[in-house]
């Protein structure tokens, strides 16, 4: 049979074949890589702001707020003596004495509710001494589904430099850091105290005994908030005093305040040991005080695993696009109270992939898989210089697998 | 590997998704630059302008078709540029020179070897205006429909079609007795 003109050109094709010498790959794809590696856009996992480790994030910020807020509430009711012109003798006196005080300790018994947020608690003492203070005891917290945990801290802020922030845990050696310099709404709390104190409104309550001790009291409102002060008429120092939201999003009472003692400045100092491991929430710059492997990672997982009832999370680093992966994973979140290490491990298994060079895939796709599955990939990832990838495996299993083998996941073909 | 994943590994910095795009259509898009060109070196310069290009731009990239039909298209566009800046030496290259299985392969410039079709296939299209030679190599090897041709050219789809039916003519005579 005779062949037409284009069978004949579309066969020379089919059979036209080249040799090509690998310097003339190694010029094209050296030049390749370089330009690749210069294009200042191509998305790095440790180069681009990562929004789910931002999400994963908002707990610990959240705990870390808790605490800091103890400490931040509190230096309102320390500052309160500025000016005290035109209020009341008794009150002006108490104001002065206060702002005279360079130390006061006291008991602390806060609660706070938000909706969106959570419930919190905070129970400890307080020590105050110049512009910083440490808050030790017990600080809780309850998700909306009900599942609480508490943790032992010892926070300090400091109002002088940008209201920065330690909470260390150290059942748990770690520690958060950070500052809510025009960040933290609860400033506001700080600023509208100092306001309630002097805005001239204060109605006294007459006297009263208090804990066997005869006192005086102030009562003043404002906006959704009533704060009443109980002073010792002989000092006329504050001893206790509460403050509670009309709406019940908020209570706090100081008792057994003191004022003048002697507090060591070691009490204060917001280092942050050298064994503990630690993150900034504002910045997520971890500190660690170990080589970071990938046996985090896979321990991170498991832990996110156990939260979600044995399956592992919709993301982690990566995951589903969407809004309704989105959804999900917040979903998943909020119902999780996880113990402080826990958040830990977890952060600390996302900061494994962050750090991995640029280029190297790091892919989660996890979502729904079981914990124990040894056939399903979790996530998998690639140095840029390794022929292989690191797949790590449903029953955190970790093998090498060939480009060509990598598991099919339907939606990262789409 | 499905293109649409390598591209967007890519674009997620994955040097690795880079070269296997590379690896996949190397010897394709080097066949097609030098049938359009009948001049090796040209082509490997062709090839490595659009790997280059394609690298530097990854992260704007958007796939919407055949990613072999955007890379076939963007090597026979770099193609005409080359040529069009060298054309003297295009001019000047002998088929055996342009497509030398024998040559050391040490060479710098000779580093690229054709096969015997591939040597024949130059040759024949060597001996027709670029514009034919450009529609029969983009439809034929890069699987193009001459839609999609005329559009990238820039050109109607008749003469598009004009172009393949001329050259495909002349192609007959110098074939005829070749194969």
């Amino acid at each position: 049979m005779k062949m037409s003109s284009a069978e004949k050109i579309r066969r020379l094709f089919t059979k036209s074949d080249v040799a090509v010498h690998s310097k003339v790959d190694d010029r094209i794809v050296g030049h390749a890589l370089d330009a690749f590696d210069k294009s200042e856009n191509t998305k790095s996992v440790s180069a681009e702001p990562n929004i789910w480790r931002m999400i994963m994030n908002k707990t610990m910020t959240k705990v870390a707020a808790a605490a800091a807020i103890i400490a931040i509430v509190v230096v309102g009711m320390h500052y309160l003596g500025v000016s005290p012109d035109g209020a009341g003798v008794v009150w002006a006196d108490v104001l002065r004495n206060m702002e005279a005080s360079q130390t006061v300790t006291f008991t602390l018994d806060t609660e706070n509710n938000d909706e969106t947020v959570g419930h919190f608690w905070g129970k400890g003492t307080v020590k105050i001494k110049g512009p910083i203070r440490r808050f030790e005891g017990i600080n809780g917290r309850r998700s909306k589904y009900g599942q609480s945990g508490e943790e032992t801290v010892i926070c300090m802020a400091d109002l002088s430099r940008q209201n920065r922030f330690v909470t260390l845990y150290p059942l748990k050696k770690c520690a958060d850091t950070g500052d809510y310099s025009g960040y933290n709404p609860t400033l506001l709390t700080y600023d509208g105290l100092k306001k309630d104190f002097h805005n001239e409104t204060e109605e006294s309550l007459g006297e009263m005994e208090i804990n066997g001790r005869k006192a005086v009291g102030f009562r003043i409102v404002k906006d959704n908030k009533e704060i009443i002060v109980w002073v010792d008429p002989d000092t006329a120092l504050p001893i206790q005093i509460e403050s509670k939201a009309n709406d019940g999003t908020e209570t706090l009472t100081l008792t057994n305040i003191t004022f003048g003692v002697e507090l060591d400045d070691q009490l204060f100092d917001m280092t942050v040991p050298d064994d503990y491991l630690a993150m900034n929430v504002i910045t997520e710059e971890f500190t660690i005080p170990f080589e970071l492997t990938e046996k985090y990672l896979v321990e991170g997982l498991k832990i996110a695993a156990g939260h979600r009832g044995g399956k592992f999370p919709t993301y982690f680093g990566r995951g589903r696009p969407g809004q309704e992966a989105i959804d999900k994973f917040l979903e998943e979140d909020a119902r999780i109270v996880a113990p402080i290490e826990d958040d830990f491990a977890i952060m600390l298994a996302t900061e494994y992939f962050v750090r991995l060079p640029k280029g190297s895939e790091w892919q989660y796709v996890g979502e729904d898989v079981k914990l124990g599955d040894a056939k399903k990939p979790v996530c998998w990832w690639k140095l840029p210089d390794s022929k292989t990838y690191r797949v790590i495996y449903g029953d955190l299993s970790i093998r090498d697998v060939e480009p060509g083998d990598l598991p099919k996941i339907p939606w990262l073909e789409e | 590997m499905v293109d649409r994943l390598l591209v967007t590994r890519c674009k997620q910095g994955s040097r690795d998704a880079l070269l296997r795009i590379y690896e996949k259509y190397r010897d394709s898009l080097m066949i097609l630059a030098i049938a359009l060109s009948h001049d090796v070196g040209l082509a490997e310069d062709a090839v490595h302008d659009v790997f280059v290009a394609f690298a530097q731009n990854i992260s704007s990239f958007k796939l919407t078709g055949s990613l072999k039909a955007y890379l076939a298209r963007c090597v026979a566009n770099r193609v005409r540029d080359l040529m069009r800046i060298n054309r003297s030496r295009a001019k000047a290259l002998s088929p055996e020179q342009a497509c030398s299985v024998e040559r050391d392969l040490n060479e710098p410039s000779l580093l690229i070897a054709c096969n015997e079709e591939l040597r024949l296939l130059s040759s024949a299209l060597a001996e027709l205006p670029h514009e034919q030679r450009e529609v029969i190599a983009l439809h034929i090897h890069g699987q193009m429909r001459f839609r999609v041709i005329a559009k990238s050219l820039g050109i109607s789809v008749n003469t598009v079609k004009g172009r393949y039916r001329y050259g495909i003519q002349k192609l007959r005579s110098i074939l005829n007795g070749e194969i």
